[in-house]
């Protein structure tokens, strides 16, 4: 080193000898943040090839005119400067880090590139963003991540993986999730199995170009996931722990308490005698009735006064009456949730040399989440180790395990009694979690032990009313009493081998395999719920392979200032699954959940399925001087999904760009440090989401009747049943200005789908509910925005924005001929509208006279329409109500926004993830607005219902008798699903080295962090990030969580 | 060179899996299911493709476990009418069927739920009538196989005329008005409506086709044959009104079948081999719908929220004139106490409350009851009401009394003329077949009203007490489903 100084300098001596004027010139180059000196930092006379480098102190010295000579910085990572030395023979300078991240890696297909050179469209996502999220499922860090990637705010089941769409809705019948690649490979195991932690890089491919070398899968786009290597120099063990609590993100809806329940449910019972077509009662004695029966109906008296006597005939709660019960057992969303809790370890040794580098890592997640027996527990292990055997020989191992226990909740079922959240939701605030003493009013009833016990509703025998709501069922009880869990291993390797040969060949292969083991295990047990009184047990075990083995030979070549890089390769996918399944009831002895301890076999199944798929490729990339890029693809593939004739299908893209800051008119413009026009085209594939046998007629087994053996028609088939193309074009502009303080990119997409895959509804008298056919076209149009800002960068303090926002239309351009419009719950397809159109029966009002809801009538009937002065013809009948477009789901925009402030040792980022427009069909809120089912709970809306005549008012009159038509589907339940999520806080604080140093840490980091800390929207309750369809479940809600952490590195 | 031969090598590597065997490796086959050309390949694989028809009797729709098959519709055809009353408004299962909501709303489950399960029976029917000519093996199996899918088919068009068309009325032939699509034969394609009169012929062809294939021969109770065609023949006469065709084909179908005993009849329902089932579904352990079952709602003792909560009781009116020496005095209970009422653990008692269908064990543990499709005492009882309303009062209380002296040892031989005798079979056909699935079609054939009116029924549960005959209300409304898909098809009038 000392000798290379001493050369450089004597050359550069030399040189200014030659010049005249030359004076030994110094300086020290430092970063602006933070102060610290840049080792290797490039100072170069302008115009000539004089330069150095900067010391391990960062300093350097030559030989220069001062009096007109400029220096040129360059490190990298960092903003060049030009420096006019304006006389000056000693200089402290001070270097800006590159804000457009030109550096950054792009994981691409088969390869990698960096966001200077990429010709196509990607969302990263870096170890850094990932470390400041307190996440179970590293597909929690995409949302946010960049324009034109949706993700959804996924449940709060710990480890659950929310949905991604990309670029919009792709596909009708077909899948329109991504593929995931991991370390180079299709992954099929859930996400859940990798440790965020290892993961050093997610790339998001958005185009069709860059998506192509994918071929058939690509469609929907490509999540490139990257996991940690070790780096040449200093090994490093870093070590880091967290630990935090969660509870519900999502409030419940507004409901009524008991003593707005009793008149509400009155007034619908007394509403419905009246109401009624047969014998109605006059208002007198259908008050006198409603004030008789109400508490009959409702079955529990929740007051101190006679059922008789608790609401008058004038419909109002008897002013004497106190609730016997105790209000914390009325509520039953208490007992169902906790604080939960989340311990994550994560242990990591790397390092490296010239040949070699390894990263090892193991990690420990208990992830408790808010819901009672429910969570996840993660061990995980990984070991890279790459290494360069012989001059033309590397090789390299990638492994890891992983091995995952969860417990599960049972919210699957939308509207299934074990659903706690469902349960919760709908239960009358009158009912006690806890049975209380008939005979002894407001103590609780005991058992033998003296115990508290749970009061199912139905515990007649002890001499407890019935419970019209949920009778006989109870979440709180089935939640404690079932199982439902899994346990799941993962053996994940990666290997490759590659030759280099003739200087500018390489031949690579790839070998991947994902092998995956799941034992489920469900227990219904005998005292309450749907396992009662026999008990009944599943247990399931899965095995599922994915293999994939693929060859590439590259060729990478310079000529001159042409660079020209070649890809050839072949893919082999390679997927299998097998299942045994078994059920029994009847269960022997208590706390044995094995299948041996139940006496009847309900069920016993097995099961294998093979999906295949070949593939070739292609590639060639070529840039000129830097400026000019461009990259041809194509790839042709076979799919074991399409009959022989029809399963070989091609794809391809083309992509380019222009680096014109490269250009000399803008080389030195001081505005401008970054202006790259960049576009591409490309068509890619989508079979995902169809069946593994989609073309085959089938015939299914399992239909045996009795003793004898039993088939029936499963699927008409197609034979010709091929691809789904997706055919994309985008135009890109990325900018930076101002020293790349704000840089950007504008960006347009036009996504074509053709060929859909359509699941054809047919006729149902024909006795198949649909074919998978290839018809239909659709588009996704769209621009993003993406926003880097820098307001402020100075040694101690830095303010940076990151903003993207992405608006598309997506629109159906052809339909099935047989089938012009296709309605599918709350949508209707057809040519002009989008996936997400709502079709509705159009509501009106209420009618202030009587109350009655009143929808716009597809015909007049006498019986039921009536025609308002203005001419319209109203009904108050839903079955004559008529349908209409009434918006759509897709926002008008949406996207993320973080701002990251850096103080001293301290970071603070704040992500929010908004959407602004859009329609959300509000079930959830339905089910509480209906007037019917006793003992069903009611939204607090309902209290603007209509009363009296010339009451004006959206909420209709309360009738237990008229519900369908007063609360049935219609547009009134649509709501603007309009949302801002404060998604993520983070603040870190990184100890000064000079404190870390003494005690022999390379740094040393605490934490505090959350997720989900708000949400905006128009409706408490409502969950309007909760899917892409706008449609809202009873779910287990998002969580919000609480964390704090250290990371130590040694 | 040899860095060559590393490229000649790779490149070689790269088309390597450009073998033959790439068709072979590309071409995947499920293990649950079969390819359909082997279904009808032969005897032996059809037989299986008819019994798959027999099972999807029997299992869920709509992913509704309250409408798990043809079962299910048994106990609507009872809700539907007046005689099953459900004793409070705690469990809301069939509520919207009582209310006639359901099969009146286009996208309610009942428009939909009896029109694909029906036409999954006639889809899998016509494959088989189409292919089974051409099947490997013994031409008595080909018969035995296609008269049984031809009774599935003739079978299915009967129910769905009931459903969807306009009552059949003999006095008013041709029956013009829409029945349904009559498809015959496997297509991808909607039909329009047939009139209620060429469906009505279609039925006969197919029955009378089936009946000449068909002996009273079959593997299993769950089988068509010879008894049970005539047995839907009768049924189908009746609702014609051809008094002459229902007596014969009564008489005839009954041959071969005892009726219960005292004892039997309190056996609880729910095994096959009971001597006067004629037609049955047999329950086995693994093919449980659990809570869609059949006695999981019918049933006194099924364990299910629906069981507990709101029995299922009967028209009061009707239970009171039960003798106290008839059985059928037992089959409900009008003071139930624990003593002599069963229900599951911390079920509800209710006045009248049904015992008649009844799983074994107490508490049952049982997760499955076998289904009546037909019993010998049905012929009985359509042999006594065609006679009657022919005219042969004396061969009708004969019919009677052969049926109900097994039921109640004091019944004498009914003296009883015209319209008085129809109303004693009537009665007794109301409390013999309670739950079994018929009441409702009964209204709608006989032109009644519905009058539910001061017989228990609960305002709060039933708010519909009244619909008088020939209401627009007794035709289920097209599913939105086939009106969407088939644009020749035309909704019934609203």
């Amino acid at each position: 080193m000392k000798l290379l100084h001493f050369t450089l300098t004597g050359m550069l001596l030399l040189v200014g000898l030659c010049l005249g004027a030359q004076t030994t010139v110094r300086g020290v180059i430092t970063s602006i943040k933070g102060g610290e000196p840049l080792i290797g930092a490039t100072v170069v006379i302008k115009g000539t090839a004089v330069g150095t480098t900067t010391d391990v102190d960062g300093k350097f010295e030559l030989q220069a005119d001062p009096s007109k000579d400029v220096l040129l910085l360059s490190y990298t990572g960092f903003t060049s400067q030009e420096i006019a030395l304006n006389g000056r023979t000693t200089v402290d300078l001070q270097m800006e880090e590159s804000i457009a991240l030109l550096g950054e890696v792009i994981v691409t297909a088969f390869g990698e590139s960096t966001r200077e050179k990429f010709t196509g469209s990607a969302a990263t996502v870096t170890a850094e963003q990932i470390a400041r999220r307190p996440i179970t499922n590293v597909g929690q860090a995409i949302a946010g991540a960049g324009s034109g990637v949706q993700a959804t705010i996924g449940s709060g089941a710990p480890g659950s993986t929310p949905a991604i769409r990309i670029r919009g809705f792709g596909s009708v019948s077909a899948s329109n999730a991504p593929l995931y690649v991991v370390d180079g490979i299709p992954y099929d195991a859930a996400i859940s199995n990798l440790n965020p932690d290892d993961i050093e890089n997610i790339t998001i491919l958005k185009d069709a170009a860059s998506t192509s070398l994918y071929g058939s899968r690509a469609a929907n786009g490509v999540v490139m996931i990257t996991t940690k290597k070790g780096t040449k120099g200093q090994g490093q063990i870093s070590l880091k722990y967290t630990r935090g609590t969660s509870q519900r993100g999502l409030p419940e809806y507004d409901r009524l308490n008991a003593a707005q329940y009793y008149p509400y449910m009155w007034e619908s019972y007394r509403n419905s005698l009246m109401s009624r077509t047969a014998s109605p009662l006059s208002l007198e004695a259908a008050s006198t009735n409603a004030s008789a029966n109400i508490v009959g109906l409702l079955g529990y008296n929740a007051y101190n006064v006679p059922a008789a006597d608790l609401v008058s005939t004038a419909g109002v709660l008897n002013p004497n009456a106190q609730l016997v019960f105790r209000e914390e057992d009325l509520n039953w969303e208490t007992p169902l949730t906790r604080a939960g809790q989340r311990d994550e370890v994560n242990l990591n040794f790397s390092g490296g040399d010239d040949r070699s580098n390894f990263y090892a890592s193991f990690a420990y997640l208990n992830d408790k989440g808010f819901l009672i027996r429910s969570d996840f527990e993660r061990y995980s292990a990984r070991l890279q180790f790459n290494t360069r055997l012989k001059s033309w020989f590397s090789t390299g191992v990638n492994i890891s395990y992983t091995n995952s226990t969860a417990n599960q909740d049972d919210a699957g079922g939308n509207t299934s009694f074990v659903n706690p959240f469902f349960f919760s939701r709908g239960m009358g605030p009158i009912y006690p979690v806890y049975a209380y003493d008939p005979n002894n009013p407001g103590e609780y009833l005991l058992d033998g032990n003296g115990q508290r016990q749970y009061d199912f509703g139905n515990l007649n025998a002890l001499g407890l009313p019935n419970r019209p709501q949920y009778g006989g069922r109870h979440a709180v009880a089935e939640t404690e009493l079932n199982q439902n869990f899994f346990r799941r291993n993962l053996f994940s390797g990666r290997t490759y081998g590659e030759v280099s040969f003739l200087k500018d060949f390489k031949f690579r292969v790839n070998v991947g395999a994902d092998y995956v083991n799941v034992n489920d295990n469900t227990f219904g047990n005998p005292i309450i719920g749907d396992g009662a009184p026999a008990g009944r047990a599943t247990v399931e075990f899965t095995n599922q392979l994915t293999l994939n083995l693929n060859q590439q030979l590259t060729y990478k070549k310079k000529f001159g200032e042409h660079n020209i890089d070649v890809l050839l390769g072949h893919e082999n996918y390679d997927y299998r699954t097998n299942f045994l399944t078994g059920s029994r009831s009847q269960l022997i002895l208590d706390g044995n959940i094995e299948l041996v301890n139940f006496t009847t076999t309900t069920n016993l199944n097995s099961g294998a399925d093979f999906n295949r798929q070949e593939g070739y490729f292609s590639r060639v990339n070529y840039d000129y001087k830097n400026k000019y890029f461009v990259t041809l693809s194509a790839r042709r593939d076979a799919s074991s999904r399409f009959q022989q004739e029809v399963r070989w299908g091609t794809f391809f893209g083309v992509s380019g760009a222009w680096q014109l800051h490269q250009e000399e008119f803008l080389k030195g413009s001081s505005l401008i440090n970054n202006l790259k026009l960049r576009g591409s085209y490309g068509q890619t594939g989508n079979n995902a989401g169809i069946g593994f046998y989609a073309w085959q007629p089938l015939y299914n087994l399992g239909w045996n009747n009795a003793g004898e053996a039993g088939i029936l028609q499963g699927s008409l088939g197609n034979r010709g049943l091929s691809w789904e193309s997706n055919n994309q074009f985008d135009l890109a502009l990325e900018f930076g200005i101002l020293k790349n303080r704000i840089a950007g990119t504008f960006e347009y997409f036009n996504r074509q789908s053709d060929d859909l895959l359509f699941a054809v509804p047919l006729p149902v008298s024909t006795g198949t509910a649909s074919q998978t056919r290839n018809i239909g076209a659709m588009y996704n149009r769209g621009l993003e925005l993406e926003l880097n800002l820098t307001p402020v960068q100075t040694r101690d303090f830095t303010w940076e924005i990151n903003f993207n926002a992405t608006r598309y239309q997506n629109k159906i351009t052809r339909m099935p001929e047989s089938n012009k419009e296709i309605i599918s719950g709350t949508k209707k397809l057809q040519v002009g509208s989008s996936l997400f159109d709502f079709w509705l029966r159009e509501w009106v009002g209420v009618n202030p006279e009587n109350g009655n809801a009143e929808y716009r009538a597809n015909a007049f009937v006498a019986s039921n329409s009536r025609i308002t002065e203005d001419g319209d013809t109203l009904t108050t009948t839903l079955n004559n109500a008529r349908f209409r477009y009434n918006g759509s789901a897709i926002p008008d925009f949406s996207g993320g926004l973080t701002n990251t402030f850096e103080f001293k040792g301290f970071t603070l980022s704040v992500l929010f993830i908004y959407q602004v427009g859009g329609l959300i069909y509000d079930g959830a809120y339905q089910g509480l607005m209906n007037s019917s089912g006793y003992g069903a709970s009611k939204h607090v809306d309902v209290l603007n219902r209509w009363q009296k005549p010339g009451d004006i008012t959206d909420v209709p009159r309360a009738d237990l008798g008229r519900s369908v038509d007063h609360d049935g589907t219609s547009d009134r339940w649509l709501t603007d699903a309009t949302s801002l999520n404060l998604r993520n806080v983070s603040l870190t604080y990184s100890l000064p080295a000079s404190l870390t140093k003494k005690v022999k840490i390379q740094g040393a980091q605490i934490f505090v962090t959350g997720e989900n800390l708000a949400l905006w929207n128009k409706r408490k309750g409502m969950d309007g990030l909760g899917s892409f369809e706008g449609v809202t479940a009873n779910t287990y809600s998002f969580y919000r969580n609480f964390v704090g952490g250290i990371n130590l590195t040694f | 060179m040899m860095k060559y031969k590393f490229l000649i090598l790779s490149i070689l590597t790269l088309g390597l899996s450009l073998s033959s065997c790439e068709k072979d490796y590309l071409n995947t086959t499920p293990t649950g299911s079969v390819d359909a050309g082997s279904a009808y390949a032969t005897t032996k694989n059809a037989k299986a493709a008819i019994n798959g028809i027999y099972r999807s009797m029997m299992v869920r729709y709509r992913g509704s476990q309250g409408h798990s098959g043809f079962p299910a519709l048994m106990i609507i055809n009872d809700v539907m009418g007046e005689d099953l009353v459900f004793a409070n408004a705690s469990n809301g299962w069939h509520f919207g069927e009582q209310r006639w909501l359901s099969h009146r709303s286009d996208v309610g489950t009942m428009a939909l739920f009896p029109y694909e399960m029906f036409y999954r029976f006639i889809a899998n029917a016509n494959v088989a009538i189409a292919n089974i000519d051409n099947a490997v093996g013994l031409p008595a199996e080909r018969d035995q196989l296609k008269g049984e899918a031809l009774a599935f088919r003739g079978f299915s068009y009967f129910y769905l005329v009931q459903y969807y068309g306009k009552r059949y009325d003999a006095s008013a032939k041709p029956n013009s008005g829409l029945g349904v699509p009559l498809v015959l034969e496997p297509t991808q394609e909607g039909l329009p409506r047939s009139t209620v009169e060429e469906v009505y012929a279609q039925i006969n062809t197919d029955l009378e086709a089936a009946a000449a294939l068909l002996t009273t021969a079959r593997s299993a109770k769950s089988h068509f044959n010879k008894n049970v065609l005539r047995g839907i023949q009768a049924r189908v006469a009746l609702a014609q009104q051809d008094w002459a065709k229902a007596a014969t084909f009564a008489a005839e179908a009954r041959q071969g079948f005892t009726l219960m005993s005292i004892a039997q009849y309190q056996d609880g329902f729910a095994d096959v081999s009971n001597p006067e089932w004629m037609w049955g579904f047999d329950h086995l352990e693994d093919q449980s719908e659990f809570f869609g079952g059949y006695h999981s709602y019918i049933s006194c003792n099924y364990n299910a929220s629906v069981i507990r909560q709101t029995p299922k009781t009967i028209n009061k009116l009707i239970y009171d004139l039960i003798p106290a020496t008839d059985v059928r005095a037992k089959m409900w209970v009008k003071a139930p106490t624990a003593a002599n009422a069963i229900t599951p653990p911390g079920g509800v008692r209710a006045p009248y409350m049904v015992q008649k269908f009844r799983l074994p064990g107490t508490p049952s543990t049982s997760v499955m009851g076998d289904v009546p499709f037909m019993r010998a005492g049905e012929m009985y009882l359509i042999e006594a009401e065609a006679k009657a309303k022919s005219g042969d009062d004396a061969g009708a209380a004969k019919a009677l009394f052969d049926m109900v002296s097994k039921r109640d040892p004091s019944y004498v031989l009914s003296t009883k003329t015209g319209a008085e005798l129809l109303d004693e079979i009537y009665f007794n056909r109301r409390i013999e077949l309670w739950g079994e699935g018929h009441r409702w079609l009964d209204l709608k054939r006989l032109n009644l009203p519905l009058d539910r009116n001061g017989i228990g029924h609960l305002p709060a549960v039933a708010q519909l007490f009244e619909v008088p005959a020939g209401d627009v209300r007794w035709e289920y409304l097209l599913p939105r489903a086939e009106l969407d898909a088939n644009k020749a098809a035309v909704q019934n009038p609203l």
